[in-house]
């Protein structure tokens, strides 16, 4: 890759933190934090993108940043209060400028809406309190005495080095020399500056004679090699006929206040403009007989400028937590993911070998084979540790999306997480953000009532929206729940038998009402239909998260609001399952989806037609598959299928999609942990099967997805339209 | 040439380091003051010249050139501040510090290597 287009990656990636931070921060604040570590990290967050997009030249990201930036340094120097309409406005600027860093990035034009931040920079009062706590104030400071005009600033469109100085060619006249006094001040050295460098630029602009002047030396006992002493006296004959002043003066630009300087022309009578320079040359250079004490007036000046500047940020004035942490690109992490997945097959591959190898229960071997499979499992764990990431910025960017959905639709709606800290997979974090933004613009859009029916239903006018995640077991849940009117399932259930998604007998149960949210092509967009129902429901939800192993769960009370909890794996690189053979095939049944398994022969089971049998489940009757049907793949024989029905078993599995069905296979092996190996993209997709992995005897098996079965085969449909599956008969 | 570029933003960084390695000027990173003072100590030989921006976390530019001033063995060495700010009460910060020079981001190449080369006399 191009190496500026690698830097430009870079600096998208690293606008997405910088984002982060900010939009945590302002959080923080609308929160009620105050502190300057906070709105330091706030106005650092911007002003890093604003550096950034300078260096690419997106003229519209940095015209925003730079308001923005001005704004929040109305905050930082208490110039503008930290109250709700302050945060409300900055809240939105940080949505602006993750639009205006989306433009940038993905190359189109968004005009940058500045007026809001600048009606509250107007609204600035103006203040002369001491900034004790900032860090730098960048306007002028009223409290600052006048001082001397320093020229410190390096003109942004001049040529800094001499050596690429351009010349006009117009002027050809004779170079005249030009006579440069120029006498350090005691600073110069100790600010790395050195006067033998500065001569070699000079050099460049043409010819010099350099003459010291030793007459301030002192005894060799007095001298302090840090202190420059000598004076210096250079003629320079310029190469160019047209050299300027300001040519000059800028070899000495970074010594210009730590040295007194004098630029003549050796003729005067053809000297470059003279009026300015002569009042430049005024304010630096002071009448000669002062020199000695114009060094101290300079230093005390630049001093007394800034001293309670200085006390304000003592270097070590934020010793706030530094976690010590380093970067690691992905890849490698996942290069080590792999490794181990790795040494978990072969080491169970080792103890497969060791138990058919006839060793004695107490060996040694066995032993030290139970400690490395121990091992493995630590290690496995703080691997997958490394990939684990807090759901926190997910969940900012959540708050984002509360913001934008209250506002269109004219409802107050507060969001309260809890549980940020909790810890899942990066890979499942980022999958996350799809079905979240959804349920969260539905629960809104649909679930919070308008204010006047909040009121008449004595609810407070502002709705909450709560979202928590935590861990339960090796599962973390993630909880979207409102306070609104909840599920209105009579309306719910009408549009679906509107659709045609449902019989019109369908006799169905609230959670089952409750789902037929996630159906495709359901979607009650006769509201706001460009946030929640753009086209798509919350099938969305579903679809985006579907082989991530995760199972969603509605629960609703009228009037009371709506819960939808999403509960997820830790991870998604080992998978507890269940290896089960069905003719010649072995495959693994993800653990969490199976709700019991049954012998077959000891299992009631009720034959429909020859096709068609049902098994009971506790009260109820499921359909039965099996496996090698809803898989498709073909027994091998007849008598294989007769040779293993003793050992058959019935695996009652469930999706949310297909309700529970029961799963027939041939035998059940052996229930164990199992390294998820993604299928490659060259592998077309099948529903059925979500992944693969390696058994202990090498052997590569698939791993099975239930619903994708359920769907195959239809199941899916039949329990929701209502069909004989749906209610099996009863007992 | 040796130089420490010292800056808060990968993207600074990334950019410095480019701009200088093309011209042949061996780049150490840090990403903050206190970063760059330990950077410091650690590099050996130690730098030509060191960049630093100001508006950093923990310890910033001002902090960073204090520091490194405090110590004699660094006194020698020219320290430029690369940063967007302009403002001139920075500026004299920056220089009560002991900043040798101020340059202002977006930087163009050729004038940052040029700064580095009149500063340390190198090429």
């Amino acid at each position: 890759m191009d190496p500026m287009e690698a830097i430009r990656a870079t600096f998208f990636e690293e606008c997405t933190e910088l984002l982060e931070t900010l939009e945590a921060g302002l959080l923080a604040l609308q929160a009620g934090t105050h502190d300057t570590d906070t709105v330091d990290a706030v106005f650092r967050a911007v002003h890093s993108i604003k550096g950034g997009a300078g260096a690419f030249d997106l003229t519209d990201l940095v015209a925003f940043a730079h308001e923005f930036e001005n704004a929040l340094d109305g905050l930082r120097n208490k110039r503008l209060p930290t109250d709700a309409s302050v945060l409300a406005v900055m809240l939105r600027a940080g949505d602006q400028l993750g639009d205006q860093v989306t433009a940038a990035r993905d190359g189109y034009k968004l005009a940058p809406d500045t007026s809001e931040l600048k009606k509250l920079v107007s609204t600035e009062t103006p203040t002369h309190a001491a900034p004790e706590s900032l860090s730098q104030p960048t306007s002028a400071d009223a409290t600052a005495p006048e001082f001397t005009p320093i020229t410190l600033d390096i003109e942004l469109d001049s040529d800094f080095s001499p050596a690429v100085g351009t010349r006009r060619d117009s002027e050809k006249k004779n170079p005249k020399d030009w006579l440069i006094n120029f006498e350090p001040l005691p600073d110069l050295l100790a600010s790395g500056n050195e006067p033998l460098y500065l001569f070699r630029a000079l050099e460049v602009l043409g010819q010099i004679n350099v003459e010291a002047i030793d007459s301030d030396l002192d005894l060799l006992d007095n001298l302090d090699v840090a202190i420059p002493r000598l004076r210096w006296k250079i003629v320079l004959n310029p190469t160019a006929g047209d050299l300027t002043e300001t040519e000059i003066e800028n070899v000495f630009e970074f010594a210009v206040d730590l040295c007194v300087l004098k630029i003549d022309s050796a003729q005067p009578e053809s000297a470059p403009p003279k009026s300015k320079n002569d009042t430049h040359s005024a304010n630096r250079v002071p009448p000669p007989k002062c020199d000695t004490e114009i060094p101290g007036s300079i230093i005390d000046d630049s001093i007394s400028a800034s001293p309670e500047v200085v006390q304000a940020i003592p270097p070590n004035s934020t010793p706030s937590a530094v976690s010590a942490s380093i970067r690691v690109d992905l890849s490698r992490v996942d290069r080590l993911v792999n490794l181990v997945g790795e040494l978990v097959i072969s080491q169970s591959m080792l103890a497969q070998e060791v138990s058919t190898a006839g060793l004695n229960k107490h060996s040694e071997a066995l032993t030290r084979l139970d400690d490395l499979q121990q091992l493995t499992r630590d290690m496995q764990d703080s691997v997958m540790a490394i990939r684990a990431q807090p759901v926190r910025s997910l969940f900012q960017r959540m708050t984002r999306i509360v913001r934008e959905t209250a506002q269109a639709t004219g409802k107050s709606v507060q969001l309260v997480t809890s549980g940020e800290e909790t810890e899942i997979d990066k890979t499942v974090v980022e999958r996350l953000a799809d079905p979240l933004t959804h349920i969260i613009r539905n629960a809104i859009d649909h679930g919070i009532e308008e204010a006047t029916i909040r009121d008449q239903t004595g609810k407070s006018p502002l709705a909450t929206v709560r979202l928590t995640a935590r861990q339960s077991a090796d599962r973390v849940v993630i909880e979207v729940s409102d306070d609104g009117r909840g599920i209105d399932r009579p309306r719910v259930l009408a549009r679906a038998i509107e659709r045609g998604l449902v019989a019109n007998d369908a006799v169905l149960n609230d959670s089952e009402i409750d789902h037929i949210l996630f159906l495709p092509g359901f979607s009650t967009t006769n509201s706001i239909s460009k946030l929640s129902g753009r086209g798509v429901g919350m099938d969305v939800v579903q679809k985006s998260i579907r082989d991530l192993n995760v199972t969603v769960v509605i629960a609703s009370e009228q009037n009371k609001g709506c819960t939808i909890s999403i509960s997820l794996p830790l991870t998604l690189a080992i998978l507890d399952g269940m290896v089960v053979r069905d003719g010649n095939q072995r495959v693994v049944i993800p653990l969490s989806a199976i709700v019991e398994t049954q012998i077959e022969a000891s299992a009631r089971i009720e034959a429909l037609d020859k096709n068609r049998r049902l098994a009971l489940l506790h009260d109820q009757f499921v359909p039965v598959v099996d496996l090698s049907e809803g898989m498709g793949f073909c027994k091998t024989s007849e008598t294989e299928r007769a040779i293993s029905e003793q050992d058959s078993a019935l695996l009652f599995v469930t999706s949310d999609e297909g309700g529970t069905f029961a799963l027939r296979v041939d035998a059940i092996e052996a229930q164990r942990q199992v390294v998820i190996k993604g299928l490659d993209e060259s592998f077309g997709r099948v529903p059925c099967v979500s992944a693969a992995t390696i058994l202990g005897n090498g052997q590569v098996a698939l791993i099975v997805n239930p619903a994708g079965i359920a769907s195959r085969l239809g199941l899916d449909r039949q329990i929701t339209l209502g069909t004989k599956f749906e209610k099996p008969l009863n007992g | 040439m040796k130089v420490l570029a010292i800056d808060d933003s990968r993207t600074i960084r990334d950019m410095v380091r480019f701009a200088l390695e093309r011209e042949g000027i061996d780049t150490e990173l840090a990403e903050d003051g206190q970063d760059g003072i330990e950077v410091l100590d650690r590099l050996d030989p130690k730098p030509d010249a060191i960049l630093t921006d100001v508006n950093m976390p923990r310890l910033d530019g001002f902090g960073f050139i204090e520091k490194v001033r405090e110590r004699a063995e660094y006194a020698g060495i020219p320290i430029l501040v690369l940063t967007t700010e302009s403002a001139r009460d920075l500026k004299l910060r920056a220089r009560a510090a002991g900043a040798t020079g101020w340059i202002v981001k977006p930087f163009d190449p050729a004038r940052l290597v040029g700064a580095l080369r009149t500063v340390t006399g190198l090429s």
